[in-house]
């Protein structure tokens, strides 16, 4: 009797909660690992090298969610127009941070979104965006013209800062990750120093702007979790350190899926 | 004891029939208070439109998104004003141009009206409702643009692609083939579409130079 007390009780509790999708458990589909990094789920392949890791921003644990890279071959620029068809014409040492940055964030799709991507290296103290791949902009076929001033996980995030802007404006993928990221802008405030106030661009910051900045933040630092904050918020935490932010991290999560 | 042992079974089973009774009330209350829910439409965005009875002549305006609010040529001051979304009414002349929110965060749409009734309208669309709508469909609906303009607005991916005499204008993303923004309007000729909304085709401003000063 009593199992059958339970067994009703369990139906009835059941029926309760299945309709609503808040008590749902967050699953991913069956191709996909889970990777943590920090206290963000960040959803991967399965494919060699995908791992599960966990560290905190600004140091520790794997300096991205897909794995590490193999040693880099000779010709590391030639090698990554092979596998993604990026072209990367930067100076050697750089070639190297990005062919680790490549493999550390392979399994996300995100590099598979930006094939055909032209990077230039200038020597300004910046990097800025002209065009989408196959497309011309005031800088001909280059898409984006990188600064030849940096290097480390600081370069490798600022890398996919501008990668996520040549997705949101480029990719149909990207572009619906960005209309995602008002909601957690409204929610949460800008998710870095540079997203609030765009700095040290001059104020006053036009939302639109600042939604694009927050998203190319977003993704730059939920890849990048052992790189804290970049520009004028340079020398904070990673923003998703902590279990923080879980609005940003959510846009992030869906669009990186696979 | 013995008759606490011979209860226990009628006990369990008027539990049973209380929580039964009590989930159906649950649900029959959820269910007829729940709101109803809505099927997506092709290009996204809650439908607000003002109610309209039939399409100007000569004009095919009235059926690019449910974001719209007016019907050209019909559409009244008096039912705009009505609208609890206008922002903010400014004469200009004869026309009277309102500003009115737009389901885009940090946006706003337009309106202007004309002897009384509505002669232009831009809705944007980029929202995060449901996938935007596409130029290729707009495209295989109407044919190839009068004329497009490439680098306009926002920015480098921006282009515009001008209907003028059939009365609408689409600006889109060149890279994705999204629309982000319809113009409706009374149907007229491409350099009268220039002269009285020529303003929305300036050149796109550079992107930003991101990191300045590091």
């Amino acid at each position: 009797m009593k199992i059958l007390f339970l067994l009703s009780l369990a139906t009835i509790i059941t029926a309760y909660v299945a309709p609503f999708p808040a008590f749902a458990l967050t699953s991913f589909t069956s191709n996909q690992c889970t990777t943590q990094v920090g206290s963000a789920k960040l959803p991967t392949g399965t494919q060699p090298g995908c791992t599960t890791v966990s560290g905190g921003g600004g140091g520790g644990g794997l300096p991205g969610p897909c794995g590490q890279a193999p040693a880099p071959p000779g010709d590391i620029r030639g090698a990554i127009i092979s596998k993604w068809g990026i072209t990367l014409n930067l100076p050697q040492s750089q070639l190297q941070f990005a062919w680790e940055e490549f493999h550390e964030i392979d399994c996300t799709g995100l590099l598979q979104d930006l094939r055909g991507t032209l990077v230039d290296s200038w020597g300004e103290g910046y990097a800025q965006q002209f065009s989408c791949p196959g497309k011309s902009g005031a800088q001909g076929a280059t898409d984006v013209m990188f600064s030849n001033q940096w290097n480390g996980e600081f370069m490798k995030a600022i890398l996919i800062h501008e990668f996520t802007h040549v997705w949101q404006f480029c990719a149909p993928r990207g572009e619906q990750n960005r209309l995602e990221i008002p909601a957690a802008y409204s929610g949460e405030g800008g998710l870095t120093t540079y997203s609030k106030f765009q700095c040290p661009k001059f104020l006053p910051a036009n939302l639109f702007e600042a939604h694009n900045e927050d998203h190319a933040d977003t993704i730059a630092l939920y890849l990048n979790p052992n790189q804290g904050e970049l520009t004028c918020g340079n020398g904070a935490p990673n923003p998703f350190a902590g279990g923080r932010h879980p609005l940003h991290n959510g846009v992030a999560q869906r669009g990186l899926r696979r | 004891m013995t008759n606490l042992t011979q209860l226990q079974p009628r006990l369990i089973g008027y539990g049973i029939l209380i929580l039964l009774v009590i989930s159906i009330v649950i649900f029959v209350l959820s269910s007829a208070f729940a709101p109803e829910s809505q099927p997506l439409n092709n290009i996204g965005g809650t439908p607000t439109p003002i109610p309209a009875t039939s399409t100007p002549a000569g004009s095919a305006t009235n059926q690019f998104t449910p974001l719209q609010k007016t019907t050209i040529a019909q559409t009244t001051d008096a039912q705009i004003s009505q609208q609890n979304e206008v922002l903010s009414k400014t004469n200009v002349g004869d026309v009277t141009i309102y500003t009115v929110s737009s389901k885009e965060p940090g946006k706003t749409d337009e309106i202007r009206t004309k002897n009384g009734v509505a002669v232009f309208e831009k809705t944007s669309t980029r929202t995060n409702a449901a996938p935007l709508p596409k130029l290729a469909t707009i495209k295989g609906q109407f044919g190839n643009p009068e004329e497009t303009l490439d680098n306009i607005g926002e920015g480098f991916y921006m282009s515009a692609y001008l209907y003028p005499t059939k009365g609408f204008a689409v600006y889109a993303n060149n890279s994705t083939g999204s629309v982000y923004e319809i113009q409706r309007f009374l149907p007229m000729t491409l350099a009268d579409y220039k002269i009285q909304y020529g303003q929305n085709l300036s050149p796109a401003p550079a992107m930003p130079k991101e990191f300045e000063g590091l």
